[in-house]
């Protein structure tokens, strides 16, 4: 049931953005992990044949292992902390990134008549996310089920 | 332990290694004072929200908990995120000082 306030405006959904946007970095990460195992291993090969090759592999590992764990994690709670939040006078969108920018967007349905979902590629139709695009050119991306959001919003629109 | 600083090739490699993982618990400490900062403010904006949405009855019934439940994950991740660079530094000290032996 939705929850309505003093000033008549219901909050209809919380939606989180879709899993698939950790996909990318969680690749890169692993990659990055692999590079930073093998070349703890190239340490241990060299060590009794060329000290400093195995010394220089041993702190660039480390180096590599240390900045991908905070890189991944940072990158982890920023986009973790995004919000998509529906009521039905508008949508307020809330992301950060932890060590750039605080963003809250807010799309009033004010004078809109209009609301779009758009899913491209075999992905975003297999996993069913996609971008939901409005009437004044705003956009949200990574919207799952953007369809439904998008039957949310319309209805909303037309209870205004 | 003594064949860390043997030479002066193999103190300064232990130099930099420690001065790494010094520089990793700074990082480490640096981003939780900025999350929690920023998970502040979104909790903040998160009530403010929820008090202009919600009806009184039921706030009184919901309290904190809805915007808790927003920002649990983030918790979970914080402290994985802590137990990650820990587990790390550990295993990378052990496998530096013991790495006559073991290699």
């Amino acid at each position: 049931m939705p929850a309505t306030g003093a000033t008549g405006e219901e909050l209809l959904a919380v939606v989180h953005e879709h899993w698939i946007k950790y996909a990318a970095p969680f690749f890169v990460g692993l990659i990055l992990l692999m590079i930073s195992v093998a070349l703890f291993v190239l340490a241990g090969i060299s060590a009794h044949h060329a000290m400093w090759l195995s010394h220089t592999s041993f702190v660039t590992g480390l180096l590599l292992l240390l900045a991908t764990n905070h890189w991944f994690f940072a990158m982890l709670l920023s986009e973790n902390s995004a919000r998509i939040i529906i009521t039905n006078k508008r949508v307020i969108h809330l992301r950060t990134r932890l060590f750039i920018h605080e963003e809250m967007k807010e799309i009033t349905f004010e004078k809109m008549r209009f609301v779009d979902a758009k899913m491209h590629g075999l992905l975003q139709v297999l996993f069913r996310y996609g971008t939901v695009w409005f009437e004044n050119g705003a956009s949200l991306t990574y919207v799952p089920h953007p369809n439904r959001m998008v039957k949310q919003i319309q209805q909303a629109m037309g209870m205004k | 332990m003594d064949a860390l600083f043997a030479t002066p090739g193999m103190t300064a490699v232990t130099v930099v290694v420690g001065l790494t993982e010094l520089l990793s618990a700074a990082m480490l400490l640096f981003i939780i004072r900025l999350f929690l900062r920023v998970r502040h403010s979104q909790e903040n904006l998160l009530l403010m929200l929820q008090r202009h949405l919600r009806n009184p009855a039921l706030d009184r019934l919901l309290g904190e908990v809805t915007v808790r439940r927003f920002l649990a994950p983030n918790r979970k991740l914080l402290w994985m995120y802590v137990l990650s660079t820990v587990i790390i530094t550990i295993l990378s000290m052990l496998l530096f000082t013991f790495q006559p032996h073991l290699l």
